[in-house]
């Protein structure tokens, strides 16, 4: 079948009934469910530093699999549930144990908890796969705890499911400021009389709990990756932590219900097509957020670029007012011999100047504008009256303080500059004897 | 089995007569190979506190090794051997170089520019790897007969000839001759990696060696242990040799010798277990031995065990008891050291129970430093020179508190109680110099002389 054909089945499953409309449901809902309780809580997660203490977990609880279904005699969902969360539980104490009473590190101990773990779970399950028919009949569909796969959620999976992102979900609104507060100032934490050790202990009980029901949609490999990557998604596109809960909670949804739709289109398996997808997201986010993106802060590093490269030529030009020129219509020759370079390369950034408002390149002159002379007058105040500051109060030599200078005077305002002039005692000349220009209302940029 | 040569070594078969195992060479050579290679390189990145990279790149090689295997796939004609020394292999060992190599990057790329933090990137990259490479495994197993399973459990048991462990083979020669050739310059790289580039050493080219070798080592064990358990390999044996030994060459030795074994042993105990009806992967019971011998160091390693702390603890406090019970007849008898004390006297200036005494005055008794008549106790000569000892650094370090430090006189006697039991007596001796020999406590008591006996 085509992709739209298959696309087209998929979107007609889910009004259907019948047996397969059931599962792709039951796939989609359960997929949604962890994605979205896995964004919330990872927000907490990856913020507490804990994403490799996730991955480590999600390893971890595999020998509480096999270990449950050995038990249990069969797959059982509580029995795998609970002997998966113990497993959990003592993988975690196990870590803490490592580094409290050895030389071990904290990240090998993460990785000697998380190796040694799964190397039980995977024994355990090859003597399960081999063992005698009673319980190698029954342990068919345990390998998808490796790997995960939706198609064999029931409905009591889903119960599970709902009521995990129910507890989780309430626990995180109902402490959400005590959670803040100890992942973001855990000594604040400690001054109004509560534990951060508490909530560290909340923590790792829900990213137990929310890994264990997670477990047959994503398996025990990836389920760490959809506690990191949308919230790390969420984290490069907001500030504000509550947003980027509900982010991270609507990314990981949005990559569940994707996953099992991709699975369905082309049969690669829904937890590797759940994270695919979810990397995807960060990757776009890493490339295209607005403030926290790669080309984001391209642009904003351009943007200071030519702004700067603007003003520089501004203050220039007021130098070449400075000595009796006039500030409306500089020539380009003039220009370059100020700034001890080729008229050539002056006129390259002359033109630059064009769409700034401050002015333009026209017959081979920098022509001005009334805001742009006020913006030179601002910026050679800013720069000499750093200069007297840094030589007064830095005490450095009168010929050291001309660089200091020339790199902060794009970045005084005017409150700033009428501090400094205060705390200066309104000088009228700089260190060099040049006359700092009066304050008229200085132009920031436009 | 081609395997009949090595049947006539003498070692060998005393091993197998010893062991009652008949050894099936291939498959444990592999895993001896695997785990040797494994324990050196691990060993390097635990010391250099990146451990977690070898789980990093155990898990992103899977879309190189794939990925190489389709390319394989559709390049070279029909290749009977997956893995093992053919022209896959080649595939394979690239696309996995260019996974590890580019997951690397983008952990480091993510976190330098964003605000994402180092753990959370590589928390991201490796399991989004992990998920390309199942995929591409898919696609690669429609049409190739290539066992998915190995990725989880590895496939020691069908290895049956020497093409198959040529790989590792040369892998575990490359790895022994980069430590051999550039020891030094790993381990000052890895100590003091500045100092190592002041000297000139070539930093770069041992990083990037180590972590090529570290892919290559993980692609090799890949069909031995699967692409996961290779990390138990990786870090258990190192940390096991790190709780044995603190020198970066023994850890090193160690480390190797701890990875052998568990290789050795872990497939013994395979066979064993079959013997009993328990019959179970390989791979899984090689790592799991690792874990077994990681936990058995961490109770009984003679350093840094659990045991050796907690007997070091008890030795402490009990010697500590013993002064304090020695420190407070020292006090009571103020200088007059035959009157003799009941032991409700002698625990109240320390605020004990009194029978919380009884063993260190067993102790006591025991050395001699302690007389017991009718259930009252006088200090002996011992007991006197020892604890005078214990006082005289007391004093000593009140005074310096007082000194040097300018700490009020009713401040020092707590400080100077817990420190009494610490003061080695070379320190002492610095302290009488430093004080110019003081005969005076600031309490007015006296400092009792060095090999004061008593009087």
């Amino acid at each position: 079948m085509s992709f739209a054909e298959l696309t087209g089945e998929f979107f007609s499953s889910l009004l259907g009934r019948g047996d397969a409309a059931q599962a792709t449901i039951s796939a989609i809902l359960g997929a949604c469910l962890a994605g979205l309780t896995c964004g919330a809580l990872g927000s907490f997660i990856i913020l507490r530093r804990m994403s490799l203490f996730a991955d480590m977990l999600g390893h971890a609880v595999l020998p509480g699999v096999a270990v449950g279904f050995i038990l249990a005699g069969s797959k059982s969902t509580p029995a795998l549930l609970l002997g998966s969360l113990a497993a959990g539980l003592l993988a975690a104490a196990l870590t803490r144990a490592i580094t409290s009473y050895s030389p071990i590190k904290d990240d090998a101990s993460l990785g000697i908890t998380l190796s040694l773990f799964y190397a039980i779970g995977i024994w355990l399950l090859s003597w399960i796969t081999r063992a005698g028919p009673e319980l190698s009949s029954q342990s068919s569909g345990l390998n998808h705890y490796l790997f995960g796969n939706p198609a064999i959620i029931q409905t009591v999976d889903l119960v599970f499911l709902v009521s995990a992102a129910v507890v989780v979900l309430a626990l995180l609104c109902l402490f959400f400021k005590e959670l803040t507060a100890s992942i973001f100032d855990p000594s604040f934490t400690v001054s109004i009389g509560l534990s951060p050790r508490l909530f560290d202990g909340l923590l790792l009980l829900l990213l137990t709990l929310v890994i264990v029901v997670s477990l047959k949609i994503l398996g025990v490999i990836l389920v760490a990756a959809l506690l990191v990557i949308p919230p790390a998604t969420a984290y490069l596109l907001t500030d504000r932590l509550g947003r980027m809960v509900a982010l991270s909670a609507f990314l990981g949804a949005l990559s569940g219900f994707g996953g099992v739709y991709l699975d369905f289109v082309f049969g690669i398996g829904v937890g590797p097509a759940i994270v695919c997808l979810a990397f995807l997201w960060l990757m776009t986010a890493f490339l295209a957020a607005p403030h926290h993106g790669v080309l984001g802060r391209y642009l904003l590093q351009k943007r200071l670029e030519l702004k700067t490269l603007r003003e520089n030529l501004l203050t220039s030009a007021w130098r070449i007012g400075e000595r009796g020129g006039q500030l409306t219509a500089i020539p380009i020759g003039e220009l370059a011999n100020e700034r001890s370079e080729e008229p050539s390369a002056t006129r390259i950034l002359a033109r630059r100047m064009n769409g700034s408002g401050w002015g333009r390149f026209e017959n081979d002159l920098l022509v001005l504008t009334s805001a742009g002379q006020e913006r030179a007058r601002a910026l050679m105040r800013g720069h000499r009256l750093w200069e007297i500051f840094l030589q007064r109060e830095a005490s450095l030599a009168p010929d050291h303080v001309h660089a200091g200078a020339e790199e902060i005077e794009h970045f005084l305002d005017s409150e700033t500059l009428r501090e400094l002039e205060a705390l200066l005692d309104n000088p009228e000349t700089d260190p060099h004897g040049k006359k700092i220009p009066p304050g008229l209302g200085e132009g920031g940029s436009p | 089995m081609s395997c009949l040569p090595l049947k006539f070594w003498p070692t060998l078969a005393a091993i197998e007569l010893w062991f009652d195992w008949e050894i099936d060479t291939w498959p444990l050579l592999m895993a001896l190979l695997v785990a040797m290679s494994c324990g050196l390189l691990g060993s390097v990145f635990l010391v250099r506190r990146t451990a977690l990279l070898g789980d990093a790149v155990s898990h992103s090689v899977l879309p190189g090794i794939a990925g190489g295997l389709l390319l394989a796939g559709l390049v070279l004609e029909q290749d009977d051997h997956v893995f093992g020394a053919s022209a896959t292999m080649l595939f394979v060992l690239a696309g996995a170089l260019a996974a590890g190599l580019a997951s690397t990057m983008l952990i480091e790329a993510l976190h330098k520019y964003s605000r994402i933090k180092p753990d959370t990137a590589l928390g991201a990259v490796f399991p989004a790897f992990f998920a390309v490479g199942v995929i591409l495994i898919r696609l690669a197993a429609r049409d190739a007969h290539f066992d998915q399973d190995c990725v989880f459990y590895g496939s020691l048991e069908v290895i049956g000839e020497l093409n198959q462990v040529v790989p590792t083979l040369a892998c575990s020669i490359l790895v022994v001759l980069f430590f051999v050739c550039f020891y030094k310059e790993i381990l000052i790289s890895s100590f003091d990696s500045q100092f190592a580039g002041t000297l000139g050493l070539p930093v770069g080219l041992v990083n990037l060696l180590l972590t090529s070798l570290l892919a290559l080592a993980v692609v090799v064990a890949f069909e031995a242990v699967g692409a996961i358990l290779v990390i138990a390999l990786l870090i258990i044996p190192p940390a096991t040799a790190q709780l044995i030994s603190c020198r970066f060459d023994r850890v090193l030795l160690l480390s190797a010798l701890f990875g052998l074994s568990a290789a050795f042993f872990g497939s013994w105990m395979t066979v064993l277990l079959e013997a009993v009806g328990f019959e179970t992967a390989r791979a899984p019971t090689v790592a799991v031995f690792a874990g077994l011998q990681f936990l058995l160091a961490l109770v009984f390693s003679p350093g840094q065990g659990l045991l050796a702390q907690a007997w070091r603890k008890r030795t402490l406090e009990s010697r500590i008891l013993e002064e304090n019970l020695l420190g407070s007849i020292y006090r009571l008898a103020g200088g007059v050291f035959n009157q003799r004390f009941r032991m409700e006297e002698v625990a109240a200036p320390l605020g004990y129970p009194p029978e919380k005494l009884g063993s260190a005055l067993r102790r006591c008794r025991a050395r001699g430093e302690v007389e017991v008549e009718s259930g009252a106790f006088s200090l002996t000569a011992a007991g006197r020179e020892r604890i005078a000892a214990i006082i005289r650094g007391h004093r000593l370090w009140e005074s310096y508190m007082i000194h040097e430090m300018g700490a009020a006189s009713d401040h020092v006697h707590d400080a100077a109680d817990h420190i009494e039991h610490h003061l080695q007596p070379g320190l002492v001796k610095e302290l009488e110099e430093l004080l110019g020999n003081p005969d005076l406590d600031p309490h007015g008591s006296e400092i009792p002389a060095e090999k004061e006996t008593g009087a």
